[in-house]
């Protein structure tokens, strides 16, 4: 007994150095670490990923009108039945080369914004916009097809449908408030999905509309150079007209960047037909444009 | 025997203090009692964008446009484009 005694005495004190040690390390890292963890959060975060609000067709097209009729609201509509028309078969053409990520077919509306700023929208559902300025500095029908296009893959990628799912805005068991345009759920989605478009999409998906929009574009028959095109002519804009550029390069990545990703793309889809930028057709139909 | 007393002392002062690592109570600095961030994060730019608000009250209804396929088809094969194009 006295032997285990003298053995434990013994050996108490480098269990201790030992014990302090270990201790030590666990105050210096592990605990401040868990300390720092906001619990809460991961908690909520855990909760939200759990539950995806299920936005079908039906409800992204619900959303997208609303979302559209507050972009009209806001800058007007300009009523020119030939361009409008001109617009929306240039736009049907490059459509028809499209493809969405989840199969469905969708029908897309085109329409002309009344604003001399130079910007395009698309919303949820095949809502697509262009402003009359835009429609201005354009100067031939590949540009034109160009920006249709990633406008159109925006939709077709459901971009603002995704980032309205990633968001997690509205409470579980909200789905039934997606069939109630009245319901405050309802709002929420159509407040967040009108920001989104007002303050840009992610800088992954504006390059990823530029290269998908570009392949339908050529795909179609339209020069590979268009949305590029369009794009130099952007940067070359005098600085007396870039106000009418503030929230296009406010929502969009810079210019020089998806110019060269553009170009890059081009290169290794070997997209090395030159096809027609049909500017004759575009000068004669916009001939009314004022 | 004296030694593991005072060993243990230190043992006891030594955990308390991984266990008391709560410095808002140690300090007297209650978390309600913190400084609270006011800002105005994610605002953006209203002001350039209010200029754009003309179409407000305006009748935004617009005519369907109907393009039958005869029309699309046609305008593919003025353009070269689609089946058209070479």
């Amino acid at each position: 007994m006295e032997k285990v005694r003298k053995k434990i005495s013994l050996r108490f004190p480098s269990f201790l150095v030992f014990f302090l040690l270990l201790t030590s390390t666990a105050r210096a890292g592990i605990f401040d670490d868990l300390k720092k963890m906001d619990w809460e959060k991961i908690k909520e975060t855990t909760e939200k990923v759990q539950r995806v609000l299920p936005v079908g067709l039906k409800e992204e097209i619900t959303i997208g009108e609303e979302i559209a009729t507050r972009i009209k609201q806001k800058y007007g509509v300009y009523r020119n039945e030939d361009v409008r028309r001109y617009v929306s078969l240039v736009g049907e053409a490059v459509a028809q080369e499209s493809k969405r990520v989840d199969g469905k077919e969708i029908r897309y509306h085109f329409s002309i914004l009344d604003s001399d700023s130079i910007n395009a929208f698309s919303c949820p559902g095949g809502y697509i916009f262009v402003s009359k300025g835009l429609l201005k500095k354009v100067e031939n029908e590949a540009q034109l097809a160009g920006i249709l296009g990633h406008e159109i893959a925006h939709v077709t990628q459901k971009h603002v449908v995704k980032a309205i799912q990633k968001a997690n805005i509205v409470a579980l068991g909200a789905e039934e408030a997606l069939k109630d345009k009245d319901s405050k759920e309802f709002k929420k989605i159509v407040d967040f999905g009108t920001d989104l478009i007002f303050n840009g999409l992610s800088k992954e998906d504006e390059f990823e509309a530029d290269q998908v929009g570009i392949n339908w574009a050529y795909g179609i028959g339209y020069n590979q150079g268009g949305l590029g095109d369009f794009l130099k002519v952007l940067e070359k804009t005098s600085s007396k007209e870039s106000s009418k550029l503030t929230l296009l390069f406010k929502t969009h990545p810079k210019m020089d960047k998806r110019i060269s990703q553009l170009n890059e793309h081009i290169s290794n889809s070997k997209m090395q037909v030159s096809y027609p930028t049909l500017a004759w057709r575009y000068k004669k139909r916009m001939v009314s444009l004022k | 025997m004296r030694i593991h007393k005072f060993l243990f002392v230190i043992l006891v002062i030594f955990l308390g203090s991984i266990f008391c690592q709560d410095k808002t109570l140690c300090m007297g600095t209650k978390p309600e009692d913190a400084p609270k961030i006011t800002g105005t994060a994610g605002a953006r730019g209203i002001g350039e964008e209010e200029e754009e608000k003309t179409g407000i009250g305006t009748d935004i209804e617009e005519k369907e446009i109907v393009i039958t396929k005869l029309e699309l088809e046609q305008f593919l094969e003025e353009g070269g484009l689609g089946r058209w194009r070479k």
